[in-house]
């Protein structure tokens, strides 16, 4: 049901994926609703409602990959990964380029299909959720712009569509931008065009457009890859608030750097499977990762199989 | 200013003035994906469709129409299916374009390559009355996506991935943006010319940048 890779193996080809974006506005709204609702197990209630893993009685994890396998193409990319992430959670996935970890984010909010396995986000199995607003994505930062310089304000609004669908902006979808704004730093900016931003300061954009949803469950990918220092503390500033205010947060990183207070968890990936799993120890630091080899994503299997084993105790 | 006082001159205006404002209407979610090129594509397929009119002694424009929006939907679906890789199969989409029209106008009763200069560049001056109200009703359709969607169109082009996780329907949006620049393409085919379509959606778009 989710589509195919992009760049990836035409595996899937058009018969894969059947009603990804065109039923996108059949859901129950998850637009407009308020985003207080910690007990609803919130599916549009399915027949087999019973299934889900409400079951905790509000514990619900946020984030819950079981067996979670991908491929792309040929290659095993994901090869069972089991990654939880509960309410108010700060999660962290590390390893090495090629590790899996952007994939299985990506793979956590429906864009890679799984081969294997069953995701599921606040309780809805992954193929049934449509409750977007719940969800602030940031994706890894390309650096290739549009063919039209959209303004700083432009691109976060479109954080509010989450809410908004086809209606039209609303004052308080204004006001929620104008707050994402203010928490990045970047209200000086708004009418600026993206194109003349620094990599840190297009990044905080980007963050605010995923703040812009009001989200409860923030999902970032590699959000300091790239970064200027004056941009990480700024990040680590509004994440820290997010976090205080309740957000739930799962985030790719290559280093754990300025944001290692915040994690509750880190999760260690390594050719697609989980090789450590706890709260950041001291060992685990930009220097003991194996993140830090920038191993190539295109080297080939040998590069990767001759690395050191630093991470298996 | 007289020759304003001739109905084919108020008629040529009347129809530079729509397409001068849904071309780039249109346009600037193209540009914006970095697929300037796509009017000229749509442009190359809508000539089979010309060539199809005359051989089946129907209205060439609204058989355009029809190609032109059944090419679109395939170049979209090229692009979001097979992506880089794609380049090379819409190509090969655009010189089947050109060169069935070619094909196909030499199979229909007396037709030649020199019935289809009128779709190639254009005859503005020869809008006829049954030709405006059409293509006014073409364009408003093109307004009404690229205006009422615009918001939801640009997340789309923008950034794929973050309007699909924002729950937007997006495949839904990529056709009917595809669709939206087919009929463009096919309205404007008649005052500028299939070959000069895509300028009228591009440039304007690029000098319009505050």
């Amino acid at each position: 049901m989710e589509r195919d890779l992009p760049g990836g193996g035409a595996g899937g080809g058009p018969g894969g994926a059947p009603g990804d974006g065109a039923d996108g506005g059949t859901g129950d709204g998850a637009d407009g609703g308020p985003r207080e609702r910690p007990g609803d197990p919130g599916g549009p209630g399915g027949p087999d409602r019973g299934a889900e893993g409400g079951a905790e009685g509000g514990a619900e994890p946020v984030v819950r990959l079981r067996g979670a396998e991908v491929a792309l193409g040929a290659r095993p990319v994901l090869r069972g990964v089991d990654l939880t992430v509960g309410r108010g959670e700060v999660v962290a996935l590390l390893g090495a380029n090629g590790s899996g970890k952007s994939t299985a984010v990506r793979a956590v909010i429906g864009q890679v299909p799984l081969s294997a396995g069953t995701r599921e986000l606040f309780g809805v199995p992954g193929p049934r959720f449509r409750q977007w607003a719940r969800i602030g994505y940031v994706p890894q930062r390309t650096t290739a712009a549009g063919g039209v310089p959209a303004t700083v304000r432009e691109v976060v609004s479109a954080g509010r569509l989450a809410r908004t669908r086809l209606r039209l902006p609303g004052r308080a979808d204004r006001a929620a931008v104008d707050r994402a704004l203010e928490l990045v730093g970047m209200a000086g900016r708004a009418r600026d065009s993206v194109d003349s931003l620094s990599g840190g300061q297009h990044q905080r954009v980007l963050i605010a457009r995923a703040l812009a949803t009001e989200p409860e469950l923030l999902i970032m990918d590699e959000p300091m890859a790239g970064v200027d220092l004056a941009s990480q503390n700024v990040l680590a500033t509004t994440l820290r608030e997010q976090v205080a205010a309740g957000s739930t947060v799962l985030l790719v990183l290559h280093e754990l750097g300025a944001l290692e207070p915040l994690i509750d968890r880190a999760v260690v990936l390594r050719d697609g499977r989980v090789v450590h799993e706890g709260p950041p120890p001291e060992a685990v630091g930009q220097h003991a990762l194996p993140g830090h080899d920038h191993v190539h994503p295109h080297a080939g299997e040998h590069a990767r199989a001759s690395h050191p084993t630093r991470l298996t105790g | 200013m007289e020759i304003l006082d001739y109905a084919f001159m108020q008629r040529a205006l009347l129809a530079a003035l729509l397409i001068g404002i849904i071309a780039p209407a249109v346009g600037i979610f193209l540009v914006q994906r970095r697929q300037a090129i796509m009017g000229d594509g749509i442009g190359h397929v809508a000539l089979t469709g010309v060539a199809l009119g005359f051989l089946l002694q129907v209205s060439p424009v609204w058989m355009a129409v029809l190609v032109a929006v059944l090419g679109s939907v395939v170049m979209e679906l090229i692009r979001s299916y097979a992506h880089a890789r794609g380049d090379i199969a819409l190509a090969m989409l655009f010189y089947g374009g050109m060169s069935g029209g070619v094909m196909i106008i030499y199979l229909a009763p007396n037709g030649s390559t020199a019935n289809l200069t009128t779709y190639l560049f254009g005859s503005i001056l020869t809008v006829s009355p049954q030709d405006i109200v059409p293509m006014a009703g073409l364009a408003l359709f093109v307004l009404l996506v690229t205006l009422g969607l615009r918001r939801q169109l640009f997340a789309v082009c923008q950034d794929e991935e973050f309007a699909r996780v924002s729950g937007l329907p997006v495949r839904a949006l990529n056709l009917l943006l595809a669709v939206t620049a087919a009929v463009t393409v096919t309205v404007a085919m008649r005052i500028v010319g299939l070959l000069l379509v895509s300028a009228l959606m591009v440039i304007p778009v690029r000098f319009g940048r505050a």
